[in-house]
């Protein structure tokens, strides 16, 4: 039986208005999510893949509510996250977390590391005595292999695999069991990345956390993720185990992102398909199903119907009118 | 066949009152006509400054050594002599550069028409309709559906896939023999990079020009390049065929990089990473004998940190900077 989800997510919407005009008024909208559905259960880690537009980043930010959703519900352990006052979301935060592409713009260059890592502790008043705290944060600098002589750092003293470190322990530090990781790893060195996708794989088993982890790399989101969704203009494309989206995807969109990683293996190279054009403006965007202008299976029909997440095998959803493609 | 570039010992050095940097030490390659080589190596590296260095633009570095060049009327300089002048007057029309970030090299208040046609009156003495007409032709031989339109636009109004098309355009305006393309589609998504990628090749199957692509991707590399050198602390550490480098790697350093990529269906899902460890060295401050030593698991104490290897060349036309890399092919290595 599977366990109920710690996050379920629900027809969540994130539009922007666009204002113009002397006297301004709404001329439009930015759909930047539209319509996504998803659940995350616990000890799991989903994958959110996407270029860049895609709507990802707010996803992301918007099941902390670091940005207010349009509408739809994000139910954590059942409670609608949506409508939590500023006390009961405050006591949400301490339960979900997140971890930033670049920690550095997100740590206070004047602080040292101490300070960083404790100013999750402060705000929702956790070990107020400070020799506990300060030994609270040794503890979670332990935890992601960085000794106790950081303490006294800066940032600007540290390495960018180690900021991440700092970002991560930061994260950890109220005891979370669900974590955003957005594009954890895009900012590093190629030697460092692997050292990060380990560290949060070893974290995720020994604290039993539920991660979304969001990247436009879908390598190492094969390597650290159960299952996959990918989203495309504001919209999720298709769902599944991540075994099955890499080896077999079922949509289009999908097929097509796949093809275009590069293989570090020569002797591997596949067909490449090559979307033509670039993503439309989600402001604007196409009639049916959204992704119709670059696929290179589009049918006219595809233009009249708004495709629906439909089931193409065990847990494995796609949101495209034509069964039998790719 | 004569070589188009030929670069010998090049040195990099940055230096102020408290300390000085070497970011290239001792780079030595050479260069066919129309052939691929990848750079390749993390940031630090010094990939970025040996490419700055070939365009003659490391103007803050001190530079040693030198960097042949065949120009198109077959003459041979030596560009690192040059002045300032007559490196102007290579830049474009012989060797010509594209970067990460092609909204930083884009004038932000000039459409874009305006800035092909620049550079194509810069080193060229055709009329502004000639110009004009040489920078449609361009756009639209690089896949712009609508060549006229992007002339009249500006650069914040395209796309960062059209914007590097853009930049494309501009280095190939004056037809040069060599491109430099400093990671040119890091910045860019999967799709948009492999709209470039192709892009380049087809452009350069045409032109026949040799492209000098620095990245840190090894994917990359895979997909447009022939040849590969693998960068670290500023040294060339292995050179060779992209096939053979990649199955069988000589330097350490190299087939820890290779390994540590979760590429699809290589390392099983969920399994751990061979990460390597600790961090890039410092270019001020580099471990002695071998750069790699500290990270490297064949590191031999008494060798490897005391002896700095030199760039071997072994019978198969590869080259490898590692003291072990014969033991470790061979397996008897610990």
């Amino acid at each position: 039986m599977t366990p109920p989800p710690v996050l379920e997510v629900t027809n969540l919407r994130k539009w922007y208005e666009i204002r113009r005009g002397v006297i301004p008024h709404v001329v439009g909208h930015v759909r930047a999510v539209d319509d996504v559905s998803f659940v995350i259960r616990p000890r799991e880690v989903l994958g959110l893949a996407g270029e860049s537009g895609s709507g990802k980043t707010t996803i992301g930010r918007t099941l902390l509510r670091l940005v207010e959703p349009t509408s739809g519900r994000i139910d954590f352990h059942g409670t609608d996250v949506t409508t939590l006052d500023p006390g009961a979301l405050r006591r949400f935060r301490r339960k979900a977390q997140i971890i930033f592409q670049d920690p550095y713009s997100s740590f206070d260059p004047r602080m040292t590391i101490e300070h960083i890592v404790a100013e999750p502790l402060r705000v929702q008043a956790m070990e107020p005595v400070a020799q506990r705290r300060r030994e609270r944060v040794a503890a979670l600098l332990a935890k992601v292999s960085l000794s106790g002589d950081y303490l006294e750092r800066r940032p600007r003293e540290l390495s960018g695999g180690q900021r991440q470190r700092v970002g991560i322990a930061r994260a950890l530090a109220v005891d979370p069991e669900f974590i955003v990781a957005d594009e954890p790893v895009a900012s590093l060195d190629v030697s460092i990345q692997a050292q990060i996708v380990n560290l949060l794989q070893d974290l995720k088993e020994t604290l039993g956390l539920a991660l979304l982890f969001i990247s436009h790399d879908i390598a190492v989101m094969r390597h650290i993720a159960d299952r996959i969704a990918i989203v495309y203009l504001g919209k999720l494309m298709e769902i599944g185990s991540a075994r099955e989206i890499v080896e077999s995807p079922r949509h289009p969109y999908t097929e097509a992102l796949l093809s275009a990683v590069p293989d570090p293996d020569p002797r591997q190279r596949r067909q490449r398909i090559v979307l033509r054009g670039d993503i439309p403006s989600p402001a604007n965007p196409p009639s049916g199903c959204v992704f119709r202008t670059r696929c290179r299976y589009a049918i006219p029909a595809c233009a009249q119907t708004l495709p629906q997440l439909t089931a193409v095998g065990a847990g494995h959803y796609k949101a495209c009118i034509r069964d039998e493609v790719p | 066949m004569r070589s188009l570039l030929e670069v010998r010992d090049l040195h990099a050095r940055f230096s102020d009152r408290a300390r000085s940097v070497v970011a290239v030490n001792g780079v030595s390659f050479d260069l066919a006509p129309g052939e691929t080589v990848a750079l390749v190596g993390e940031s630090g590296c010094g990939k970025s400054t040996t490419g700055l260095a070939l365009m003659g633009l490391a103007s803050a570095a001190h530079l040693a050594g030198s960097v042949t060049l065949t120009f198109k009327s077959g003459e041979r300089r030596n560009l690192v002599e040059l002045s300032d002048r007559a490196m102007q007057d290579v830049r474009g029309n012989e060797v010509a550069m594209i970067f990460q970030e092609p909204m930083s090299s884009l004038n932000p208040v000039h459409t874009v028409g305006w800035q092909i046609r620049e550079a194509i009156v810069r080193h060229q003495s055709v009329t502004r309709a000639t110009a004009d007409d040489t920078a449609l032709g361009l756009l639209n031989q690089l896949g712009f559906a609508d060549g006229q339109r992007c002339m009249h636009s500006y650069p914040h109004q395209l796309s960062g896939g059209m914007r590097q098309r853009v930049m494309i355009a501009i280095a190939l305006s004056c037809r040069p023999s060599l491109l430099i393309a400093d990671e040119p589609t890091t910045a860019l998504d999967v799709t948009v990079q492999a709209q470039i990628l192709e892009l380049l090749k087809r452009l350069q199957a045409e032109t026949g020009m040799a492209i000098l692509f620095i990245t840190h991707n090894f994917g990359v590399v895979a997909g447009i390049a022939q040849r590969t050198m693998v960068m670290y602390a500023g040294q060339i550490v292995e050179d060779g065929a992209v096939d053979e480098v990649f199955h069988s790697p000589r330097m350490p350093y190299t087939r820890a990089l290779l390994d540590s990529l979760p590429h699809l269906g290589r390392v099983a899902p969920g399994a751990r990473l061979p990460a390597i460890p600790g961090q890039v060295p410092n270019p001020a401050a580099l471990p002695p004998g071998c750069a790699f030593h500290p990270r490297c698991r064949h590191a031999l104490p008494g060798l490897c940190d005391v002896q700095a290897p030199s760039l071997e060349e072994s019978a198969d036309q590869r080259l490898v900077r590692c003291l072990r890399w014969k033991e470790i092919a061979a397996g008897s290595a610990s």
